[in-house]
């Protein structure tokens, strides 16, 4: 009886995965062909903005200085439509880690994550708060600052909190991604080892 | 009978279940194993000791050597995060970028071992229209000197045997067309597409008919012809190189391009197919 109970437990739980996946595979499948209107192309469910296309077509008849034709009409869908196909062969490759591409697609990560923190957000006491706590905690600081007043470094350590405050920005939001990760080390390599002990004391 | 297999079929259709839902829900998984040691993997990409050599190269000096692998796996971090939010789609300059990137990649591959010297002697017997020397011509000119087009005739520049008498030779004049041997391109760009016509079918020492030009009445005589012929192999090596390269990138690319083509769900706008009269894809 219990035995049984199992086997229809499991089907309905079968059926249930494939229907799910059906569902799904559905829900892709109409998302494919129910477009919105602002989109010119569709590559393997990647849209091509249709204000990119009436950009480049825009683009074509300066140049021309005159009205363009059905040729010239294709040669800019053409082009677009290989781009975004060459853009998603590079995709299945690991070209997101290659030099040039990391640099780029990182640096504007960084930009977004510290894109909300402003030089001009500090009031004169924030800094002077600052500037207090390191006279007190940062004693080459005190040595650097001697006979020197706060109204004459303002402005640089305004510079100097902002660049604290990203960088604080960016490490806590790899805190973040960090725990959230899957990582794994190669087993007996001394530089995994280093990497892993300055890891787990950040 | 059924109680026997009651267990295996139980876990048949688990694991059924578990595939489906994996597969269904378009989940990536990295199944793939790498062929080269690693030193880290963060969700699924490996950073081997190939890239973190080549890092250690470039930061050195900047970085402390302990932190490169450390920083290595932030940037991947940071990059599969982009990829999730979707920044790389949207990001016009990265998605240049990548693209550009791809084909250099891709055409430096195909180029990257020189053509042995039969294939390009091969290629250069195939392709003979591109590297030969067009037809070129030494023309002498006059001016006549007349504002009147009645008068522009070239009866009285001729003698009674139909040669160019001394009145033609007197109104010779000298032009920047007229120094050496000259192209038809170049006859075409100085005196315009009917004239550089008429000139290229001249037989040599003929005299051409008469041309009202900006209130000139102008003659041509057909001095020499330098017949078109094809250049020298060992001459135009490096030329014939070149051409071989430059289309060895455009077959290149032009067959991975078919290969995506075909083998992609292209759907195009109702506009565009409109602008492009497209009528062999799925209207959106």
């Amino acid at each position: 009886m219990k035995s049984n109970r199992l086997v229809v437990f499991s089907l309905v739980a079968l059926i249930a995965s494939g229907g799910f996946s059906l569902l799904e595979f559905v829900a892709q499948k109409k998302y494919a062909t129910n477009v919105n209107s602002d989109v010119a192309a569709v590559i393997n469910g990647n849209e091509i903005k249709k204000v990119n296309y009436l950009t480049a077509v825009a683009m074509i008849e300066e140049d021309k200085r005159g009205e363009i034709n059905r040729a010239d009409y294709q040669l800019v869908i053409d082009r677009l439509m290989e781009e975004e196909l060459l853009f998603q062969y590079a995709l299945e490759g690991d070209i997101l880690f290659e030099a040039n591409i990391t640099q780029l697609v990182i640096s504007n990560m960084l930009s977004n994550i510290v894109s909300h923190i402003t030089s001009d957000d500090y009031s004169d006491e924030q800094i002077k708060t600052f500037y207090d706590m390191q006279i007190e905690n940062n004693p080459a600081f005190k040595q650097a600052m001697a006979g020197q007043g706060f109204s004459g470094i303002k402005d640089d350590l305004a510079i100097a909190m902002f660049e604290i405050e990203k960088s604080k920005a960016i490490r806590d939001y790899l805190s973040i991604l960090n725990k959230k990760a899957s990582i794994s080390f190669a087993n007996d390599n001394p530089v995994v080892a280093n990497t892993q002990l300055l890891r787990e004391s950040l | 009978m059924i109680v026997k297999f009651k267990q295996p079929l139980l876990l048949g259709a688990v694991v059924a279940g578990l595939t489906l839902s994996i597969m269904g829900s378009g989940f990536k998984t990295s199944l793939s194993n790498i062929d080269q040691p690693w030193l880290a993997k963060v969700n699924g990409h490996y950073i081997t000791e190939q890239d973190y050599k080549l890092s250690k190269e470039k930061l050195a000096g900047k970085l402390p050597e302990e932190q490169i692998l450390s920083l290595m796996i932030d940037n991947a971090l940071l990059i599969q995060r982009a990829q999730e939010l979707g920044l790389i789609d949207s990001d016009r300059v990265v998605k240049k970028a990548i693209v550009h990137s791809t084909v250099e990649k891709l055409v430096h591959k195909a180029i990257a071992q020189d053509p042995s010297d039969a294939t390009l002697k091969g290629f250069y017997q195939k392709n003979k229209n591109l590297f030969t020397h067009p037809d070129k011509f030494k023309i002498r000119m006059a001016n006549h000197q007349t504002g009147n087009d009645a008068l522009c005739q070239q009866d009285e520049l001729v003698d009674d045997q139909g040669k160019v008498n001394q009145q033609w030779f007197d109104q010779e004049i000298q032009h920047p067309a007229n120094q050496g041997f000259i192209s038809q391109v170049l006859l075409h760009r100085h005196f315009g597409p009917s004239i550089a016509e008429h000139i290229t079918r001249l037989q040599k020492g003929q005299l051409s008919k008469s041309f009202m030009s900006e209130g000139s009445c102008l003659s041509f005589i057909l001095a020499d012809r330098q017949s078109s012929q094809l250049a020298n192999f060992e001459n135009i090596k490096t030329k014939v190189l070149g051409e071989y390269r430059s289309q060895k990138r455009r077959k290149t690319l032009s067959d991975l391009l078919d290969q995506l083509k075909q083998n992609s769900d292209i759907q195009l706008a109702t506009l565009v197919k409109e602008h492009t009269r497209e009528e062999n894809t799925d209207e959106i």
